[in-house]
């Protein structure tokens, strides 16, 4: 099972803050959720290894270019932008 | 439904522009009660329309889904109109592009009336982790429209869209359909282009329509479903739904798996007995098959799903699109708190499975092993198709849910999510199509599931019940339009 | 303690092709920021990628010429992190099926350098940190890149460079990179450790990155070599860490610990299909391979006689290469060519680019007649050189410059004529050789020079002069 140290590196290697206040009902909610996963530790499995899901193969993109979308298209969405870049402001390091 | 709008824009006894209207005043009399619809695009609605009914009076031919006023699930991308997957992470987020689907159904004509609720990033099974609330039920507004198109199946339901598109990784356009009465069609992986769904599980989504009927199922995948260059996956499909809609089905067989009805309601169980008989007075023979592999179906479903979804959300980051948080020290912080801040709970627990399940140290016991186990579902399928055409199921053990119940314990409700995930563990085609009614008056639904590429007969087979049973089980709902008077 | 370097290299090599490796975008280098982009390079939600086939041919190519194995079966994974420069949070790679294994590279010590594999994968964006800010490009991001995975073969920097610069020769040779390392199409990153001299385990390594020169290469590992030795010697222990050459302190420094240890989840990309390669495909790829840089010094030296040193000058560059062997067609010898080409030709240039490029008025045709005019003594090498500083500048043929005269050659009676005439006039010339001084000759020599306007053979003209003048007594 999970423990609050390892649900504390999942979130930060998911990129997600977990405030003290929502740990310990994160933490029960995993525990059952890991438990349902763990369902499948008894079954046994076939020798049939899964490959994909359509077995296709060579679908390919010949070497043409096209347009590229205008550079404001592309920062239409976001929230700060500097110059034709995405800007981040930051007090500290990346 | 799509057909009689079809024959009456054609007979002109109804221009597309009074058509759209009559649907918008619908929506404004409904919607605030059924919150099927998160953003209404009228005005784009009206600009279509007038554009139909110029085309219509310059005599060019027009298809079947020109000018039917319809829905979109909010996750399908629309240029310039807002897609927001009902998470707070994709506030005000307007694409730069079409989906597929939509390029192809907007240049044929569908008038898009707005985006419809759904469960934030199709995660849930009662639309109820929108981040607007809820979709309701058009049969009865204390229960739950359903998941996670529940917005679509509300909006299809209520007969304030004639058709919608949903999208379904686990049963998200079955599910909602057999709550709100309708059919839905799960097509085969790869049949129709997922290029502008936004992704949450990628090897299991699917594109498919809800309607008030097999044939406009059968209408709609014949437009959606075609090879798409943008989505490497997608091959499109093998024949017309529409041109084998009433093919006869004498000597086909039916396979019933007595593993789809473990923990089935008992008023579910004999609807779908009724059906059977149903099918065996068509002369279908019923048979008995065999699915031991989808015993371990559902933490199959609910590992891979997550593992693609914690890496399909991992670009959620504010950088780009979407709200930013704040305060923050440095750009790693800045990500945190935006993704905190942006997901709800629920998508937060799927990405925290997902990342655990691909985590070294815990991949093979997880990831590797669902994997594995997908191969064997598929296997379990193939062996089954060898003794029938199509297999009879319920599409979930219950009607609707309560509002409210299915948040209480997610794990609960991952479980009613039973019937429908195995299709997409295989990539197969499934529709749900309604089969009666519980004590309560809640809308029961069957699916029929087929090998891949099989939606035409899985239609031609919806089609032949519906008509067997005279469409009793579809009901109009008061405030709906249904152009009766005309 | 005497130590030994063990060192392994994962090169990074963008590739040449048209567009990005998932989407119809330039690779075109620079550019204003964000325009050459698409839904797709900024990872906008729904987008899907499509795998560019000439990436895949590319990388074939690559590996077919560092004798790699081509997989009949490979796939496309995922590898998850979260960084402003990633716009999906994952990046496009190859994880346990790679394109091409087993490769390798010889070096000229004898030495092979083991190739563990080549794999297919996508560039990201570019970074610009500012005070307080940061800005993101994404032009760069999805440019097609290869990443070749040596073995840890290596046991000098004098290694290194060989085979580096052999990667980039081969890589140009073939045409699937520029490998301009400061623009960033050829990047290397060095993993290092040392040992005791004749130890066969391996000491704890760091990884070196951020070198754009094969000087700053050799700079980093020499650096980073002396400072993990001082570490040991002075009893501390080599830390398995990202270190990061700083160019103008010429030191390698930790990269401050990021803010979690990684965790890449590779998956299975379910957007992308399986990259299915038989025999055949193979083979035709093979047929796109022109002659090795290795295997065409082997033939210059045996087969043309040339010096190592100038063989070596002529395959540095594909297009001198391909001039000079078209300039050569149906001559004797190919020395003038060298000789041309390497004095006269490349001191038109001025940098190594220029010679990359090697953009010349002369086509190896009008290269060619000359040469032959030259061989067949029609010619003096005097005279070849200033016809061939006319025809660079102009862009004209020999002839255009040469007239009847100059070609009409010298008869060997024509040139008896000249030199019996030497001798005349210069009697006391005649009398000095007799008298012992060998030197005399060469002033008869340069009479017949001036008289013929150089085209006489100068040693076939001493030949005569000394004959006559024995011959008179």
């Amino acid at each position: 099972m999970v423990s609050k140290e390892e649900l504390i590196d999942l979130a930060t290697l998911a990129k997600l803050d977990i405030s003290d206040q929502d740990v310990d009902k994160l933490l029960a909610d995993m525990e059952k959720i890991i438990e349902f996963a763990n369902q499948i530790n008894s079954a046994s499995v076939s020798e049939v290894e899964f490959d994909s899901i359509n077995n296709l193969q060579n679908v390919y993109r010949e070497d043409v270019v096209s347009r590229s979308y205008s550079q404001e298209d592309i920062l239409k969405n976001a929230k700060t932008v500097e110059d034709g870049f995405f800007r981040l402001d930051n007090r500290g390091q990346v | 439904m799509i057909s009689r709008i079809h024959g009456l824009l054609k007979a002109r006894k109804i221009s597309c522009l009074e058509l759209v209207q009559k649907y918008l005043s619908g929506i404004e009399n409904s919607n605030n009660a059924l919150n099927a619809y998160v953003n209404l695009t009228a005005d784009f609605a009206i600009r279509s329309a007038k554009d139909v009914d110029k085309k219509m009076a310059s005599g060019e031919d027009f298809g079947l889904v020109c000018g039917i006023p319809m829905t979109l699930k909010d996750n399908i991308s629309t240029k310039g109109l807002e897609t927001t997957c009902c998470s707070k992470m994709l506030k005000a987020y307007r694409p730069i592009y079409d989906a597929s689907v939509w390029e192809r159904l907007g240049f044929c004509g569908s008038v898009l009336l707005g985006k419809a609720n759904m469960d934030e990033f199709a995660m849930g099974s009662s639309c109820e982790t929108s981040c607007f609330g809820g979709a309701k039920n058009p049969h009865n507004h204390d229960y739950v429209a359903g998941g996670s198109s529940g917005g679509v199946a509300s909006a299809v339901g209520a007969g304030i869209a004639a058709f919608g598109l949903g999208s379904d990784t686990g049963g998200s356009i079955r599910q909602p359909a057999s709550f709100c009465g309708l059919v839905g069609l799960k097509p085969t992986y790869g049949a129709v282009s997922r290029h502008g769904l936004v992704a949450y599980a990628s090897s299991l989504d699917q594109i498919g329509p809800i309607t008030v009927s097999a044939k406009d199922a059968a209408i709609v995948y014949d437009e959606i479903a075609f090879k798409d260059e943008k989505d490497s996956t997608c091959v499109g499909k093998k024949c017309s739904a529409v041109a084998h809609l009433d093919d006869e089905v004498l000597g086909l067989k039916i396979g019933i798996a007595s593993q789809y009805f473990e923990s089935v309601d008992s008023d579910v169980e004999r609807l779908i007995n009724e059906a059977l008989e149903v099918y065996r007075r068509m002369g279908i023979e019923i048979v008995e098959v065999s699915l031991p592999s989808i015993a371990h179906a559902l933490p199959v479903y609910y590992i891979i799903a997550c593992a693609e979804a914690s890496s399909n959300l991992g670009r959620y980051d504010g950088i780009r699109y979407g709200p930013r948080a704040c305060e923050y020290e440095n750009i790693h912080e800045m990500i945190c708190k935006t993704r905190s801040q942006g997901f709800g709970d629920e998508v937060k627990r799927r990405i925290l499975l997902g990342t655990y399940v691909l985590s070294s140290g815990y991949y093979d016991a997880y990831y590797k092993k669902a994997q594995l186990l997908r191969g064997s579902i598929i296997e379990g399928f193939d062996r089954a198709f060898e003794k029938c055409d199509a297999i009879l199921a319920p599409t979930v053990p219950t009607t609707a849910f309560k509002n409210g119940a299915a948040t209480l314990d997610p794990v609960k409700t991952y479980q009613t999510d039973v019937c429908t995930v195995p299709v997409n563990i295989a990539g197969l085609p499934a529709v749900s199509v309604p089969c009666g009614f519980d004590s309560q008056g809640l809308p029961v639904g069957m699916q029929l599931i087929g090998p891949r590429f099989s939606e035409a007969r899985l239609l031609c087979l919806a089609n032949h019940f519906e008509r067997l049973t005279e469409r009793c089980f579809f009901k109009h709902v008061e405030g709906g339009v249904y152009l009766d008077e005309i | 303690m005497k130590y030994e370097v063990v060192m392994g290299l994962e090169t990074h090599v963008e590739l040449s092709t048209k567009t990005k490796i998932f989407c119809g975008c330039t690779t075109e280098f620079g550019g204003d920021p964000n325009t050459h982009c698409c839904p797709i390079c900024i990872g906008l939600p729904g987008t899907m990628p499509k795998l560019n086939c000439e990436v895949v041919k590319y990388a074939i190519m690559a590996g077919l010429a560092l004798n790699c194995d081509i997989s009949k079966i490979a796939k496309m994974d995922r590898k998850n992190y979260v960084y402003p420069d990633l716009p999906k949070a994952y990046q496009i790679s190859q994880y346990d099926r790679p394109l091409c294994e087993h490769g390798h590279v010889d070096l000229s010590n004898g030495r092979r350098i083991g190739i563990t594999r080549i794999h297919i994968e996508e560039d990201a964006g570019k970074l610009v940190h500012q005070r307080g800010k940061t800005l993101i490009d994404y032009n760069r991001g999805g440019v097609p890149l290869i990443e070749i995975v040596s073995e840890p073969d290596f046991r000098s920097v004098e290694e290194v460079v060989e085979y580096l610069e052999y990667l980039q020769l081969t890589m140009r040779y073939i045409g699937v990179s520029d490998c301009k390392m400061q623009e960033g199409s050829l990047r290397c990153d060095v993993n290092v450790s040392v040992r005791p001299a004749g130890s066969e385990d391996f000491g704890t390594r760091t990884e070196i990155k951020n070198m754009n020169s094969f000087t700053n290469i050799s700079k980093a590992v020499k650096y980073e070599v002396q400072r993990q030795i001082d570490l040991i010697e002075s009893g501390g222990e080599v830390v398995q860490e990202t270190r990061r050459f700083d160019d103008a302190s010429g030191v390698t420094e930790s990269m401050r610990g990021k803010e979690d240890a990684h965790d890449y989840r590779y998956f299975r990309e379910p957007d992308l299909v399986t990259i299915f390669t038989d025999e055949e495909r193979v083979d035709q790829i093979k047929k796109l391979i022109p002659e090795l840089p290795n295997k065409k010094l082997e033939r210059y030296v045996k087969n043309y006689g040339l010096s190592e040193i100038d063989a070596k000058l002529l395959i540095k560059y594909k297009r001198v290469a391909d001039f000079f062997e078209k300039s050569i067609k149906d001559l004797k010898s190919c020395r003038n060519c060298a000789n041309l080409i390497l004095s006269l030709i490349f001191s038109k240039f001025d940098s190594e680019e220029q010679k990359e490029k090697f953009e010349i008025k002369v086509s190896p045709e009008a290269m060619n007649e000359l040469l032959k005019l030259l061989e067949a003594g029609k010619i003096r090498n005097n005279v070849a050189k200033k016809t061939l500083e006319e025809m660079l500048k102009s862009g004209k043929r020999a002839k255009d410059f040469l007239s009847e005269e100059d070609l009409k050659g010298l008869s060997e009676e024509e040139l008896k004529d000249v030199c019996s005439q030497a001798v005349k006039s210069n009697p006391n010339a005649a009398r000095d050789y007799l008298d012992g001084k060998q030197k005399a000759v060469k002033s008869l020599i340069g009479f017949v020079m001036k008289n013929t306007k150089g085209k006489a053979n100068a040693q076939l003209a001493e030949k005569f002069i000394i004959d006559i003048i024995n011959s008179k007594n």
